[in-house]
């Protein structure tokens, strides 16, 4: 089982010029923890993403890991301190991150090989196996359809096991079968205790996954059923608003 | 629905192992794609021979403008070479796959500067004996010293322009951008090439001393400057 963690957001600020993207965001989110971040466009849900995956500093406000092998900053500047969560996060974010001209096979073994991983070729034709992409191994990724990238970037983002997964609109473009994969998969993520920070819209299946829903409007908290609540009746609430 | 396997996590890789394969990605893309030195060599390769055709240079003027022009044309190619090197990360994002994979951020910069560097040494290998033949110059007895300067020099022009591809990436105006960073800085190490070919294809042929220490001193200052600073560099 991959080392719990949680993340905690400290009265996280981040501004672009004169654009207050976050405004004093304070989440405390327990390993093994499955959130949905909901809200409307430009909430604030991707860039509280990006500063937990450590791509970006909050402009004030700390991000902080737990329970992991280290407690660390969010700011990036101490790469000595910062290259260890690295390793225990994964992202899928609204980009595939992947390299369109090398094939599938070739983009997971060129992560795997960054993640100093044993086992390499095992683990990506498992890894491919399971997001349904094998006999596609030899493919370049340019010739996939939205879905098939899809599929093959959460199958990246899930290689090296992370304990923090944060997953931005990770459902775009996946069919029925996709999705059906994609929710076995975070079933077993989430019983595998890994920490879970989901946006998504609030008619995703998947969210009936989630132990905690957290909705942010204005670059603010607007809305948590809390760590010990149940987030039913927000996430009711919220697909009755749209 | 199979089960991953346990896939121990060692501790992060090593500078030089991290480079070595985002060297190696970086030239299994372009020699997949072709992309960058295709575009290059003709470009290199038109510009020495437009100027051949268009002086007509005999072998003393040759001496005399050829290094120059030698550069010149390294210069342009680089900047047509160098400005892809992290823009092309844009296109899926995959420099954020990068900065986030547990690789130090001089890792990604080293590899790509190498990668940079062996692509445009692609480009010389092609370009100087044809430059050789169209001026009228022989390359006997300096090949290893003109090997020597052309290695730092390359390398002081693949060092920045690779940094400053990092930092324009971002811009809406990377094209035009590059090069109006670059240049300037560029514009010491081109004359310390420029001097030490033109003192290598001279009559009586010799190293000059100060420019390659100082060619040297260029790339040991703008490699050390990029380790420092690549996390700045890096980030978003």
């Amino acid at each position: 089982m991959p080392a719990s963690i949680g993340v905690s957001f400290h009265n996280v600020e981040k501004r672009f010029g004169s654009l207050a993207a976050l405004r004093g965001v304070s989440l405390e989110i327990r390993a093994g923890e499955f959130v949905a971040l909901l809200g409307p466009n430009g909430a604030g849900k991707t860039t509280l993403l990006r500063m937990a995956a450590l791509l970006m500093n909050p402009t004030r406000g700390t991000v902080q890991f737990t329970n992991g092998p280290a407690v660390v900053s969010g700011r990036v500047r101490a790469q000595a301190i910062v290259l260890r969560p690295k390793q225990l996060i994964g992202l899928v974010g609204h980009s595939t991150l992947l390299y369109d001209e090398l094939t599938a096979a070739e983009n997971l073994t060129l992560f795997a090989r960054l993640y100093a991983l044993e086992k390499i070729a095992d683990t990506v034709a498992t890894a491919l196996d399971d997001c349904g992409l094998a006999t596609r191994a030899g493919s370049l990724v340019r010739t996939f359809s939205r879905g098939m990238r899809q599929r093959l970037a959460i199958a990246r983002a899930l290689l090296h096991r992370p304990s923090v997964m944060l997953l931005d609109e990770p459902a775009a473009g996946l069919d029925r079968h996709g999705l059906a994969w994609f929710s076995a998969r975070l079933a077993r993520l989430k019983a595998d205790g890994c920490t879970v920070l989901m946006s998504t819209h609030a008619r995703n299946e998947s969210l009936d996954l989630a132990t905690r829903a957290v909705a942010l409007a204005g670059g603010r908290v607007d809305n948590d059923s809390g760590s010990a609540g149940d987030p039913r009746a927000l996430l009711a609430a919220l697909r009755t608003e749209q | 629905m199979p089960c991953l396997p346990r896939c121990g996590r060692s501790s992060s890789l090593t500078t030089a192992k991290a480079a070595a394969i985002i060297l190696a990605k970086e030239l299994r893309l372009e020699f997949r794609t072709r992309e960058l030195l295709t575009a290059t060599v003709i470009f290199a390769l038109v510009v020495v021979v437009l100027f051949s055709f268009a002086f007509d240079p005999t072998a003393a003027e040759s001496r005399r403008y050829g290094p120059g022009l030698l550069w010149i044309a390294f210069l342009f190619a680089g900047s047509l070479m160098l400005n892809p090197s992290f823009a092309r990360e844009q296109n899926n994002e995959t420099l954020d796959a990068l900065r986030m994979a547990p690789i130090s951020s001089f890792a990604i910069l080293l590899g790509k500067i190498l990668a940079n560097f062996i692509f445009m040494s692609l480009a010389e290998l092609v370009l100087v004996p044809i430059f050789a033949v169209l001026y009228n110059l022989s390359l006997a007895g300096i090949v290893w010293r003109l090997i020597l300067v052309l290695v730092l020099g390359t390398l002081g022009l693949t060092v920045t322009g690779t940094v400053f591809s990092a930092v324009s990436a971002h811009a809406r105006m990377r094209e035009l951008l590059l090069p109006l960073l670059v240049l300037p800085l560029l514009t010491p190490l081109l004359i310390a090439a420029v001097e030490s070919t033109a003192s290598l294809f001279a009559e009586q042929p010799a190293l000059e001393r100060t420019w390659l220490a100082f060619l040297a001193g260029f790339d040991i200052v703008f490699l050390t400057a990029s380790w420092l600073l690549c996390d700045h560099l890096l980030a978003e």
